[in-house]
């Protein structure tokens, strides 16, 4: 981080709420809070905005996390599926138009899934092991959401989710970063399998893994690389930044994975991650105590122009048993009650097949929503007799599911977005 | 801009470094008649550069897999022997901005195939290499083309053409990525075959209204519709200025466009751009791996195992014929991030152990900082003093030369 960054100052005030006062780029007013406020929980606005004990908005859910620590300790993991996840063929629904405006892609009737209490749409088979989820109540399936108006360029629509449509700004995740009162620990928000604009902010940003083995020193000491560190505002500056906080990361990753910082030999595997890849590597992260609380999960090959129906199963199949590992493991570590898991896509694709077995960029899109902490249920809707263009008409926005998110954490989303959307209520 | 840094500037942009000898003599000569001979060397009537691939050893064969080692390793191996630095630098930066990419295309040769078009290609009519792009097995592929019939078309490739290929969003609707998409159908690669054929019969031949023009139909009145177009020279001339100069103010655009829009030359844009550079529009530019990687090759001469090298590039993020979308390969800030750098880092330790007797080895074995920097082409402002701390920490010899490599003096150009 640049130098001049402690231009942030940190209260501490009477209650033990902790809240930061923000000045500069990075926040939008100072923050105040009342000094009567009861041992009851209330919103912490992390980024600070102007908080009474007793005004709430209408969704705020009943747990909040407890005043105290940074983001009071939630964890919040966001898997992106890049490419376009195809919402129709994900839960495919029973409207019989499906089946017309899918001839040779259409999952068969006898091979969707059956969701207890729904009886418009079912699971992709390859999903089957998010079903304990769904009947412990605990999976939320957000149907149809996208932008009012839709872009179907990848990049354009990934910006617009990473940026919740202020394409001018930082990653949405990013901004929360960039407020953390104290520059936290470098393997504090971290992107497995890619990079995560999402989670860039424009001071702060998180530490990249793409691929567990390869994050280790060979032939150079961590010793040589740090001392090269250092500070500025230029790339220089933000390199010698980058090469110190990188020796840090490796050092804390190795102790996590039960690795070594550094090795006599390069890695002799090489394989791209899946999901389920870098959900495990997130539980053990999370698992640890290295402060690990945002962790966004990239993985590809969404993108079905073509040869859909083989490609989509293994890809749908990775995502299901990657939740559910990756939920066991939480349980496991006694994390259960603290971690929200998220699914999201840049868009759905088109309602009709295209010639080449596959389905073009779409609109409405699926997101998901899994943890202790979600009212299980379908959220949004999908009407093929009221198609946007040939798409899947939007019907809940990303922001709405970014403001439950932030609320999760213990932010406050009025001030990280602009406002509130009170489109979904997924929280208990 | 000091000549020596003239120089070394021409060399870390728009070519992939020099030796020290090499550098001394391409220092006399001096940074006007170096631009020259950069882009002379790629001119009609010079030599064409070695073609490294054998395709005997390339099977038209999506399953097999050591063709696609072979495929990256001698396009590695080839840009770092390059005699024709801007011919293959220019190559790069076309393979990142007409994106495919192998593990989609799944066919070594056809990669290969559309690195020979660049190479080939690269610096010539404009209008020549959108069309030979299009057209492209490797691209046909990537992007769908090669199933989209008139029946049912695709699009694509039609949408990335404007949107990241020629255009940018804004300047085109929803409406022209249609019509562009009827009009590219009926283009087919049969099994077993490396170039596209044209299929009438798959071919929507009704005459469309594409990017304000009408009639066009097929593949030519496509291009020339989208060469007609406003906003393509500024967004080609804006494309080059991001990765040669690292600055895109419009002040700096507009004319290299102006001149481009005239006769829609490569070479040219690329010698007024250069020359911009030269007269100081230029701010610092991460290096990304690749690039780096083959000017620390050449600087030091190392020759470490491809296979290797080849691996390390993939966890660094940049291996080639490997982009990781069709937006191809973010650069800036971005290559700073944690992976990238240890990556970057076990891959200078590759070169620093590889490096043979000379030069570089030598100063690397000294304490003399200023010439180590020298050695390795940096500009004349040398390392600072906390690289310059970090050189002293590691053993002299191949230990120092690899922090050398790792410096953000050696990663930033």
């Amino acid at each position: 981080m640049p130098a001049s960054l402690d231009r942030r100052q940190f209260i501490r005030l009477g209650t033990g709420a902790v809240v930061v006062v923000g000045l500069g780029a990075c926040s939008r007013d100072t923050a105040t809070r009342s000094s009567s406020a009861s041992a009851a929980p209330t919103t912490v606005a992390v980024t600070g905005a102007s908080t009474q004990a007793t005004a709430a908005p209408t969704t705020v859910p009943a747990t909040l996390p407890a005043p105290g620590g940074v983001l009071a300790g939630r964890r919040l993991v966001v898997v992106q599926l890049n490419g376009g996840n195809d919402l129709l063929n994900s839960l495919p629904p029973g409207d019989g138009r499906y089946r017309d405006l899918r001839p040779t892609l259409a999952i068969p009737e006898s091979d969707v899934l059956s969701l207890v209490g729904v009886d418009d749409a079912g699971l992709h088979p390859s999903l089957a092991a998010l079903l304990p989820a769904w009947d412990a109540g605990e999976l939320a399936i957000i149907r149809g959401i996208g932008f009012e108006v839709p872009n179907r360029s990848h990049f354009v629509s990934m910006d617009r989710w990473w940026r919740a449509d202020e394409l001018t700004q930082p990653g949405w995740l990013g901004r929360v970063l960039d407020s953390v009162p104290v520059e936290p620990s470098p393997l504090f928000a971290t992107a497995l399998g890619g990079g995560a604009p999402v989670l860039s902010g424009r001071v702060v940003q998180p530490t990249v893994i793409a691929n567990a083995g390869s994050f280790r020193w060979v032939g150079v000491e961590p010793a040589w690389v740090d001392a090269m560190g250092g500070d500025g505002n230029d790339l220089v500056g933000m390199a010698r930044h980058a090469l110190r906080r990188t020796v840090q990361a490796v050092e804390e990753f190795a102790e996590i994975t039960g690795g070594s910082a550094t090795a006599d030999e390069l890695p002799t595997r090489e394989g791209g991650a899946t999901i389920a890849d870098g959900l495990e590597v997130a539980a053990q992260m999370l698992a640890a105590d290295v402060g690990t609380q945002l962790v966004v999960v990239s993985a590809g090959g969404f993108d079905t122009h073509a040869g859909q129906q083989a490609v989509h199963a293994e890809l749908l199949a990775d995502l299901g048993d990657g939740i559910a590992a990756f939920n066991a493991a939480m349980a496991a570590a006694g994390l259960a009650d603290e971690v929200l898991l998220v699914v999201t896509s840049e868009f759905g694709r088109r309602a009709a097949e295209n010639g080449s077995g596959g389905c073009d960029h779409g609109a409405g899109g699926l997101s998901l929503a899994v943890g202790r902490g979600v009212r299980g249920g379908m959220f949004g809707e999908v009407d093929l007799g009221n198609l946007l263009d040939g798409d899947v008409r939007p019907s809940v926005a990303p922001q709405a599911l970014f403001t439950q998110c932030l609320d999760w954490l213990g932010a406050d989303a009025e001030q990280v977005l602009g406002r509130r959307d009170e489109g979904l209520a997924l929280l208990r | 801009m000091e000549e020596r840094d003239a120089v070394v500037w021409l060399h870390r942009r728009a070519g992939f470094g020099l030796p020290p000898v090499e550098l001394r003599a391409a220092v006399e000569l001096g940074a006007a008649a170096e631009l020259e001979r950069l882009l002379d060397s790629a001119g009609a009537g010079a030599q064409p550069s070695a073609d490294p691939w054998d395709d005997a050893l390339l099977p038209i064969d999506p399953r097999d897999s050591g063709s696609k080692l072979y495929a990256v390793g001698g396009w590695l191996e080839a840009m770092a022997a390059t005699e024709h630095p801007l011919v293959d630098r220019m190559a790069w930066l076309w393979h990142g901005h007409f994106v495919s990419a192998l593990d989609k295309v799944r066919v070594a040769r056809f990669m290969v195939d559309q690195v020979r078009l660049f190479r080939a290609a690269g610096l010539g009519d404009f209008a020549a290499l959108v069309r030979g792009i299009t057209i492209d097995a490797a691209m046909l592929a990537y992007l769908d083309l090669r199933t989209s019939t008139g029946q049912q078309p695709n699009e694509n490739y039609s949408r990335e053409l404007l949107e990241l290929f020629t255009l940018g969003e804004g300047n085109y609707t929803e409406n022209d990525v249609k019509a562009g998409a009827r009009a590219l159908t009926g283009w087919a690669l049969a099994r077993g075959e490396t170039s596209a054929r044209f299929l009438p019969r798959r071919h929507d031949d009704t005459p469309q209204r594409f990017l304000g023009v009408d009639g066009v139909h097929d593949l030519d009145t496509v291009v020339a519709a989208v060469m007609a177009h406003d906003a393509m020279p500024t967004f080609i001339a804006r494309t080059l200025a991001a990765e040669l100069l690292g600055v895109t103010d419009d002040d700096v655009v507009a004319p290299l466009a102006a001149r481009f829009a005239a006769d829609l030359d490569v070479r040219n844009l690329v010698r007024s751009t250069l020359q911009a550079g030269l007269d100081g529009a230029t701010a610092p530019v991460v290096l990304g791996p690749l690039p780096w990687y083959v000017i620390a090759k050449r600087v030091t001469a190392a020759t470490p195992r491809t296979r290797e090298v080849g691996s390390l590039l993939r966890s660094a993020g940049q291996i080639p014929m490997l982009p990781p979308n069709v937006a191809g390969w973010p650069g800036g800030p971005a290559w700073f991030a944690a992976s990238s750098l240890v990556s970057r880092a076990n891959v200078a330790g590759l070169l620093a152990a590889a490096t043979p007797d000379g030069e570089v080895l030598a100063a690397a074995q000294g304490d003399d900082a200023d010439l180590l920097a020298e050695v390795l082409g940096l500009p004349s402002a040398g390392f600072a003093d906390e690289s310059i701390a970090a050189l002293a920490t590691a053993p002299a010899g191949r230990d120092r030369l690899a922090v050398a490599l790792i410096t953000p003096e050696f990663m930033i150009a």
